[in-house]
C-alpha cells in the first residue's frame, strides 16, 4: 500500500477533517458519550473500536453530524455542523457519505429512488438519462442491477447493506462514514467493497468508520480509535495501537476483531493477513 | 403497480385542471351574473331626507332590478344627493321627464327606488344628468304636466294591511272583553257568581218567588171577590136572600154596619196587596233596566241559539276571508294564527222585548249561542 | 407560604417559557417551511413525485367522500330551506343561507377536518416512521434537506389539494342541492343558477379560497411537525398522531374564527 510509511510518522489532530471538542450525548439518563473530544485527520481512514454499547455509533453519527450531541461542538470539513449555514452544510453533505449499519434505505422508494433521489435532489439539471446510467454503472459493480425496481423490504440484508454502500459512494464523496459496512455481506460484496474503498482511499477521501471486520481494519485503517463505555481510550495510528502495552486496549482490540476469542496470539498478526502491513 | 399509482401523474393533472376550471366557471358565471364586464351608466337624484334610502339598494322599474344605488351623500345644501347607475341591458327604460320615487314599504321588505318613466321622450338623458325626485318641485312639476307614466296604484294592499293590522288587534282586544263580560253575564244570571249584581239578582229572584206567592193569593182572592160579585148579581141566589128583609143581609145591615166594616177591613187589605205587587215591580225595574223583570225566565240561563242576524254574520264571514288573505303575508303570521273563536254578540230587539225598549243579546259562536232570552236563533 | 408562592410562580413562569418556546419553535418550523418553497421549483424532478402522490392521496382520494358530505349538506340546508323560507315569503333567501353555509362557512372547514382526518394523520405516522427507520437521517446523511423533500412538497400538496377539494365541495354542495330541490319543489337549472350566482359574490369565493389555502398550510404543517416529534420508539407515532388531531382540530377552528372575523371587518 502506497503512503503508508508515512502515516505512521503523522500525529493525529495535524488537519482534521472533522473536528469534535468535548462532546457529550445523553440517552435519556445514560450517558453514551462522556466529554469526547477528537480530530480525525484528512484524507486518512480512521475506524473506531470497541465493545458494543461503547458509544462507536454514536461517536460516528455526531461526527457525521447526524445527531446533534446534548454539549459540545462538531466541525465537519470547516463548517459547524450545529449552526453552519444551511447553504454550507448542503454543499458539505453533498461531498460526504453514510454508510448505515442497517442500511436506512427508504422504504417507500424503489432502490433505483433510492439511488437516483440524492443525485436528483444536488443536480437537479442532470437529466434522466444520464442519471439513470450513473445508477446503473454503480448497481452493476455489485450485480444489483436486477434488483432496482423492487423496494427495500424485499431485499436480504446484504443488498441492503450493498444498496446503501451505493448511496453513499454515488456523489462521489471526499468523506464517508462506514457504520459497519460489511456486516451481513457476502464475501464476494465485502471484496468488491474493499476494492472501491482502496480506490477511494487513494483518491485522497476521508474515512470514518466503526466496524469489526479485520480485512477492513488491515486494508484500510491510517488510524485507530479505541472506546469504551462512552469514553475515548487511545487514538493513535494502526500500529501504535496494535502495539499498545495496555491491557485493556488489547484485550477490546482481541475481543472486537475476533468475537469467538479463540485467537490468542499477538494482535499485529490478526491485523496483517497479508503480511505487507508494515 | 396499482392503476392509480402508476397513473398518478395523469389523475392529479386531472384534479387539478377539473378544479381549476371548475373555479374559473364559477368566477364567470358570478361576473356575468354580477355584471363584473358589464356597463352601468351613472345617474343622480335629490331627496329630502337619506331615511330609507341605502347604498347598494336596488333601483327597480316594474319590479325588475335596473340598477343600484352606488352612494349618498348630504350636499352643502342640505340635499341629500343619491347617485346610481343603471345597468345596460335597461338603460332604453331610463327616458327623458323620467322621476325616482322612494316607496317605503311599511312592513320593511320590498319597496325601494322606483324609477317612473317620463311619458314622451325617447332616448336615455345624458350620463350624470339628474333624474328629479317625484316629490321634488321638479318631479311635481313633471307628474303635473303629465309627463310621467305612474302606475296605476297597484299595491296599496300593503299600506292597507299595515292599518289593518292594529283594528284587528284592537277588535280581538274587544271580543276578548266581551267574551270576559259575557261570561260574567252568564254567571251572574246562574246566581254562581258573587258581587252586588249576583245579590241583586238573587234578591230579585227571592221577591219573585214571593210575589209569585203573592199572585196567587191575589188571585184567590179575586176569585172569591169574583164569586162573590157573581152571587150578588143573582136575583135568585144568595145576595137578594140575604138582602131581604128577612134576609141576612137585612139582619147584617141591622147588626150595627159589623159585617159592612168587615168587609170593607177585607178590601182594604186586597187593596194593600196590590200596592205592594205595585211597588215591587217598581223596584225590580229599576235594579234591573236592561232585562225584561215581566218574566221569572229572567233567571234561566242562555239558551243556545244556531243563528245570529245575517248581517252580522256577513260582517264575520268576510273578516274571516280577510284574516286567510292575512296568513299569506308573512308578518300577519302571528296574529291571524291566534283563535278567532271569540264571543261576538249584537244587540238587538227580540221576541221576548214586547215593551218595546227593552235589547236582547245575542251571542253566536263559543259554547253560548243565540238570543239571551233563548227565544230566537237570530235577532229579527 | 412565600416558598410556596415561589414554588407556584416558579412553574407558572417555567411553563409558561416553556409553551411560548414550544410556539415558537413551531412557527420557526413553519417559516423554515416557507424558506424552502422556493428551492421545490428549483428541483422540481425530485420533489414532484412526491407532491404527486400526496395530492393523489390527498385530493383525489378524498373526493367521494367530499362529494358525499357536501350533497348531504347541500341537501339539508335545501330541505329546511324549502320548508321553512316561503312561509315567510323569503325562499330566494335559500340561496344566500347556501352560500354562507357552504361556500363561506362549512364547506373550507369540514373539508379540512375530512383532509386532515385522512391525510394529516397518515403524514404524522409516515413520518414518525421514518424517524424510527432512520430515514430522516439518511436525508440528512446525503444531504437532503428534509424539510425541502418531505415537508414542502406534501405542504404544497395539501395546500392546493385543500383549496382543489373546497372547489369540489362547492360545486357538489351546490349541484347536489339543485338536484335534491327538485324533489321538492322542480324548477328550471337557469332559475337557481341565476338565484345562485346572484347571492354568491367575489368576496365569498375569496374568502372561501383564503380559507381552504389557509387550512391546507396548517394542516400540512401540524401534521409533519407532530411525524418529527417522533423520537426513539413506534409507541410515540399514535400519541403524536393523535396530538397533531387535536391541535390541528383546535389550530382549524381559531384559524376559521379569525379569518371570518376579517371577512366581515
Amino acid at each position: 500500500m502506497n503512503g503508508m510509511s508515512s502515516t505512521n510518522t503523522e500525529t493525529p489532530g495535524t488537519q482534521p477533517c472533522v473536528r469534535l471538542s468535548n462532546i457529550s450525548v445523553w440517552f435519556e439518563d445514560f450517558e453514551a458519550l462522556k466529554d469526547v473530544s477528537v480530530e480525525f485527520p484528512l484524507g486518512k481512514t480512521t475506524l473506531i473500536m470497541g465493545p458494543s454499547g461503547c458509544g462507536k455509533s454514536t461517536l460516528l453519527k455526531v461526527a457525521a453530524g447526524l445527531l446533534p450531541p446534548d454539549r459540545g461542538e462538531v466541525e465537519i470539513a470547516g463548517v459547524d455542523a450545529l449552526r453552519g449555514r444551511p447553504r454550507a452544510l448542503s454543499a458539505m453533505r453533498k461531498s460526504t457519505g453514510f454508510v448505515f449499519q442497517d442500511a436506512g434505505l427508504w422504504q417507500n422508494m424503489s432502490l433505483y429512488d433510492n439511488l437516483a433521489l440524492p443525485i436528483e435532489f444536488h443536480y437537479p439539471e442532470r437529466t434522466e438519462g444520464v442519471v439513470r446510467r450513473h445508477i446503473y454503472d454503480w448497481a452493476k459493480r455489485f450485480d444489483l442491477i436486477s434488483v432496482l425496481p423492487l423496494r427495500p423490504a424485499t431485499l436480504s440484508g446484504g443488498e441492503r447493506k450493498l444498496i446503501s454502500f451505493c448511496r453513499a459512494m454515488i456523489l462521489n464523496p471526499n468523506l464517508l462514514f462506514l457504520d459497519e459496512p460489511t456486516t451481513f455481506v457476502d464475501r464476494l460484496g465485502v471484496e468488491r467493497m474493499l476494492n472501491i474503498l482502496r480506490e477511494k482511499k487513494s483518491a485522497g477521501c476521508s474515512m470514518i468508520g466503526v466496524t469489526h471486520d479485520a480485512d477492513l481494519t488491515s486494508q484500510l485503517a491510517d488510524y485507530i480509535v479505541v472506546m469504551k463505555a462512552g469514553e475515548l481510550r487511545v487514538f493513535g495510528t494502526l500500529s501504535e495501537v496494535a502495539r499498545s502495552k495496555d491491557p485493556e486496549v488489547r484485550e477490546i482490540l482481541a475481543d472486537v476483531l475476533d468475537e469467538a476469542a479463540t485467537y490468542d496470539g499477538d494482535i499485529l498478526d490478526l491485523l496483517e493477513p497479508n503480511g505487507d502491513l508494515f | 403497480m396499482k392503476f392509480k399509482i402508476r397513473f398518478a401523474r395523469q389523475i392529479v393533472g386531472l384534479f387539478i385542471i377539473l378544479g381549476f376550471g371548475l373555479l374559473l366557471m364559477i368566477v364567470i358565471m358570478i361576473g356575468s351574473n354580477q355584471r363584473w364586464f358589464a356597463r352601468n351608466y351613472e345617474y343622480f337624484s335629490e331627496f329630502q331626507t337619506a331615511s330609507g334610502l341605502s347604498q347598494g339598494m336596488g333601483i327597480t322599474f316594474r319590479g325588475f332590478q335596473i340598477g343600484t344605488v352606488t352612494s349618498i351623500e348630504l350636499t352643502q345644501h342640505n340635499v341629500v344627493a343619491v347617485r346610481f347607475n343603471i345597468f345596460d341591458t335597461y338603460i332604453d327604460k331610463v327616458t327623458q321627464n323620467s322621476v325616482m320615487q322612494l316607496v317605503s314599504n311599511p312592513l320593511g321588505l320590498g319597496g325601494g327606488l322606483v324609477l317612473h318613466q317620463g311619458r314622451r321622450g325617447t332616448d336615455p338623458p345624458p350620463e350624470g344628468t339628474l333624474i328629479p325626485s317625484i316629490n321634488s318641485g321638479l318631479g311635481r312639476s313633471l307628474v303635473d304636466q303629465d309627463l310621467v307614466a305612474l302606475p296605476e296604484e297597484g299595491d296599496q294592499i300593503a299600506e292597507l294591511l299595515s292599518l289593518l293590522d292594529p283594528i284587528l288587534r284592537n277588535v280581538d282586544a274587544v271580543t276578548q272583553e266581551a267574551e270576559q263580560l259575557l261570561a260574567e253575564v252568564n254567571a251572574v244570571l246562574a246566581g254562581s257568581s258573587q258581587g252586588p249584581a249576583a245579590e241583586t239578582v238573587a234578591a230579585v229572584n227571592a221577591v219573585l218567588i214571593e210575589l209569585e206567592i203573592a199572585v196567587a193569593d191575589i188571585g184567590k182572592i179575586a176569585a172569591n171577590i169574583e164569586t162573590t160579585t157573581a152571587e150578588m148579581r143573582d136575583p135568585t141566589g144568595l145576595v137578594p136572600r140575604l138582602l131581604g128583609a128577612e134576609g141576612s143581609i137585612a139582619r147584617i145591615l141591622n147588626d150595627d154596619e159589623e159585617l159592612y166594616r168587615e168587609i170593607e177591613t177585607i178590601l182594604a187589605s186586597v187593596q194593600a196587596s196590590l200596592r205592594d205587587v205595585e211597588e215591587m215591580t217598581e223596584y225590580l225595574v229599576s235594579t234591573t233596566p236592561r232585562f225584561p223583570v215581566s218574566s221569572k225566565k229572567v233567571a234561566r240561563p242562555l239558551i243556545p241559539v244556531k243563528r245570529s242576524s245575517p248581517e252580522f254574520e256577513t260582517t264575520r264571514l268576510s273578516a274571516g276571508a280577510f284574516r286567510n288573505k292575512l296568513s299569506n303575508r308573512p308578518l300577519f303570521k302571528v296574529s291571524a294564527t291566534r283563535s278567532f273563536n271569540a264571543y261576538l254578540f249584537c244587540a238587538c230587539r227580540c221576541a221576548v222585548a214586547h215593551s218595546g225598549h227593552f235589547w236582547c243579546v245575542f251571542v253566536f259562536s263559543g259554547p253560548t249561542r243565540g238570543c239571551l232570552h233563548g227565544t230566537q236563533p237570530g235577532c229579527p | 407560604m412565600p416558598e410556596q408562592d415561589a414554588g407556584f410562580l416558579e412553574k407558572l413562569g417555567a411553563g409558561t417559557l416553556r409553551r411560548l418556546a414550544a410556539v415558537l419553535y413551531a412557527l420557526g418550523y413553519f417559516f423554515e417551511i416557507l424558506r424552502e418553497i422556493p428551492g421545490f421549483f428549483l428541483r422540481r424532478r425530485s420533489g414532484l413525485r412526491v407532491l404527486t402522490m400526496q395530492m393523489l392521496f390527498t385530493g383525489f382520494e378524498a373526493l367521494p367522500v367530499i362529494a358525499v358530505i357536501a350533497l348531504g349538506l347541500g341537501g339539508i340546508i335545501v330541505i329546511q330551506g324549502l320548508s321553512l323560507l316561503p312561509q315567510f315569503g323569503q325562499g330566494q333567501f335559500i340561496y344566500t343561507i347556501l352560500v354562507i353555509v357552504i361556500t363561506r362557512e362549512l364547506g373550507p372547514i369540514l373539508a379540512a377536518f375530512i383532509v386532515f382526518a385522512r391525510s394529516g394523520t397518515a403524514i404524522t405516522t409516515e413520518i414518525g416512521n421514518m424517524v424510527i427507520n432512520r430515514e430522516i437521517e439518511a436525508f440528512i446523511a446525503t444531504g437532503i434537506n428534509p424539510i425541502s423533500y418531505l415537508v414542502v412538497p406534501r405542504f404544497l400538496g395539501v395546500t392546493l389539494s385543500m383549496m382543489l377539494l373546497n372547489v369540489y365541495f362547492n360545486v357538489f354542495g351546490l349541484l347536489g342541492s339543485f338536484f335534491i330541490a327538485q324533489l321538492f319543489q322542480p324548477l328550471p337549472f337557469s332559475q337557481y343558477a341565476a338565484g345562485l350566482f346572484e347571492a354568491i359574490s367575489g368576496a365569498d369565493i375569496a374568502s372561501t379560497m383564503l380559507k381552504s389555502m389557509m387550512f391546507g398550510a396548517l394542516i400540512a404543517t401540524v401534521s409533519t411537525f407532530y411525524g418529527f416529534r417522533v423520537e426513539r420508539s413506534t409507541t410515540e407515532i399514535p400519541q403524536n398522531a393523535i396530538r397533531s388531531i387535536s391541535v390541528g382540530f383546535t389550530l382549524l377552528i381559531v384559524a376559521n374564527g379569525i379569518l371570518t372575523l376579517v371577512y366581515y371587518l
